[in-house]
């Protein structure tokens, strides 16, 4: 198996007159932390839209762990093991913290009508099950203490720790965070990014979109630059910060 | 607050409810709350299904009439029956629990061929399509008279579900001085309300219950985490319709005719108040909801003469859409959950 989880062709996508998305080659390679970044409309997070299904692409090819998924429905993409979070946290308002978890960590066939009606109730040793493995998670991002609250009711970092908490739970291949520190304070965005470090250790793939410069030099082995939809550049921390073109559309002079 | 203390609420306002009705009628008030009792029941069944859409799955349907309607007209011309102008009887039929089920089905089926192009659609996209489905289902009922008997409705339907009533309704139903077809109607409706209740309180519970929740609360994030969205919205769809569609089938037993004009746009609006009033979203909701509202209406009588002198059928059904105007506006604001709903599952945000 080639040694990238994620390999992009010709990947385009246009807004009426406007090219949102036009990435001719990219490849992400398996177990690494990866970060994407560009200026405000660069077309990063319709690159993930693109990638996981929710905006139907014009043409191009997707290859994920050896599969072609370009065309592929949403709910399919995230069930092969690539799963998103997004820009604005969606956590279920009105379920409490565990049934946040609990919805996302339950099987297929658990789900199931006839399954529910019949055989399953929230005491089947399935629901056991899942309830050890969601307490070992929100352990992991010291939630426990909230578990039965209304994820309304947690503050907004709470709820991005939630929306991990949710989809890691589903041990992933790999793993697409927009603009995973978007208004998390800094105590917080440390704890978040050790988070993604512990992920990346036990395997995960890490694609996130992010802002926080210094956070992304510091977590990220690869980066890779978008403006106006396209790649402008991409290679290590150092690379990019060298790089003139990131450094006049994206960076800005301050941060030389 | 607790349940204990919903419960309590709910209660003492169906027992208030109930109480004024003996009070306020001097002659047959036993005849009045059968009466009452058998809608209320037949309502609950349907805001019970609405609540499935709206209230467990985030559907708004304002086409409910109709799955109501599809399913009474589907068991109601299976069995023996009597249609159109000249009341052509047609004595052959199928056992009446079998066309109960295929009544059921109808409903269901119906729901599917809304729901498949419709669902995929946000909100008020849906509700236009329900209410405009629910409008073509009742004109085509109209005007098909060779199969429906259009405007001239279906009669002389009721025996086959009277033959299965028990014995001991007829007695009681002497000592009461009540009607026993309708004493039938209703015990058989509240037996469906207790079984529904028995069924749905296991759904709710249930990983199933449980994602449709999650549907109702963010579609994106269910497809983001790996589940089928639109699946889960039509499985809520055709169960909901089919539970309507009981609802239908007892509606015509109970009315002893069937009449397109009984699934007419307003009776989506009655189940709609029913659920508001009773609490989005909560399994007992509905029924105390269902109880409530049809005490009111049967007491618009003694309020419109309050009013007028001597109220005409139209004066007291304009007093009739206001009470339920005001009942509604007072409940959003008092308690805009509900009787029996959550604070916290609030659906129905008027902030």
């Amino acid at each position: 198996m080639s040694n990238n989880i994620l390999e992009i062709k010709n990947l385009r996508k246009s807004f009426g007159g406007l090219k949102a998305v036009d990435i001719t080659n990219l490849n992400f390679e398996r177990n690494k932390i990866i970060s994407l970044i560009g200026p405000n409309g660069a077309g990063k997070t319709t690159f993930f839209d693109l990638i996981t299904g929710f905006t139907k692409q014009d043409s191009g090819t997707t290859t994920f762990d050896g599969k072609n998924i370009s065309n592929l429905e949403s709910y399919k993409i995230s069930r092969l093991g690539m799963v998103r979070t997004f820009q604005l946290t969606k956590v279920f308002d009105r379920m409490t913290v565990n049934e946040n978890i609990l919805f996302s960590a339950s099987s297929l066939k658990n789900d199931r009508f006839i399954n529910s009606l019949f055989k399953s109730t929230m005491k089947s040793k399935i629901e056991q099950e899942l309830n050890e493995k969601k307490n070992e998670v929100l352990n992991m991002v010291n939630l426990y203490h909230m578990k039965d609250s209304y994820a309304r009711e947690l503050s907004g970092g709470q709820k991005k720790l939630l929306e991990l908490a949710r989809v890691i739970i589903q041990k992933p291949k790999i793993l697409l965070l927009d603009e995973p520190l978007a208004g998390v304070n800094p105590k917080l965005s440390e704890e978040i990014l050790s988070l993604i470090n512990t992920f990346a250790k036990e395997g995960i793939s890490i694609l996130m979109v992010e802002h926080n410069i210094s956070a992304v030099m510091k977590v990220s082995d690869h980066i890779v630059v978008l403006a106006e939809g396209s790649v402008i550049a991409e290679g290590s921390s150092d690379e990019i910060r060298a790089n003139e073109k990131v450094v006049s559309a994206y960076l800005g002079k301050s941060n030389e | 607050m607790t349940d204990f203390k919903r419960n309590l609420i709910g209660l003492s306002l169906v027992v208030f409810s109930i109480g004024s009705i003996y009070l306020l009628n001097d002659e047959g008030p036993t005849r009045i709350f059968i009466n009452l009792m058998a809608f209320a029941g037949i309502y609950a069944i349907s805001a019970i299904g609405l609540n499935i859409h709206f209230g467990w799955t985030g559907l708004i349907n304002f086409g409910h009439a109709a799955f109501m309607g599809v399913g009474a007209y589907t068991t109601i011309l299976l069995i023996p029956h009597a249609a159109g102008r000249e009341g052509s009887i047609n004595e052959e039929g199928l056992p009446l629990f079998l066309a109960i089920l295929i009544g059921l089905v109808a409903s269901a089926i119906f729901g599917l061929v809304i729901g498949l192009p419709a669902i995929r659609l946000r909100g008020d996209y849906l509700a236009i399509v329900t209410i405009a489905s629910s409008e073509i289902f009742r004109l085509v009922v109209r005007d098909q008279e060779d199969l429906t008997g259009g405007v001239y409705g279906v009669i002389s339907f009721s025996d086959v579900f009277q033959d299965i009533r028990p014995k001991f309704l007829e007695d009681l139903s002497l000592r009461l001085d009540v009607s026993v077809g309708q004493l039938w109607v209703a015990t058989f409706s509240w037996i469906m309300v207790i079984l529904l209740v028995f069924v749905l309180k296991r759904l709710q519970n249930s990983p199933w219950g449980r994602a449709l929740r999650a549907v109702r609360e963010d579609e994106d994030a269910v497809r983001a985490l790996g589940k089928n969205a639109v699946w889960l919205k039509l499985q809520s769809f055709m169960l909901g319709a089919s539970i309507a569609g009981l609802s239908g089938i007892l509606l015509a037993f109970n009315y002893g005719t069937l009449q397109v004009e009984m699934f007419v746009p307003l009776l989506t609006f009655y189940i709609w108040a029913i659920m508001i009033l009773g609490g989005v979203g909560s399994i007992s909701g509905p029924i105390f909801g269902s109880i409530l509202f049809w005490a009111f209406i049967s007491e618009t009588d003694q309020l419109a003469s309050l009013i007028f002198e001597n109220a005409d059928g139209q004066q007291i059904a304009g007093v009739r859409f206001m009470l339920v105007g005001v009942l509604i506006i007072a409940l959003m604001i008092l308690r805009p959950s509900g009787i029996m709903g959550k604070k916290e599952e609030l659906l129905l945000d008027v902030k």
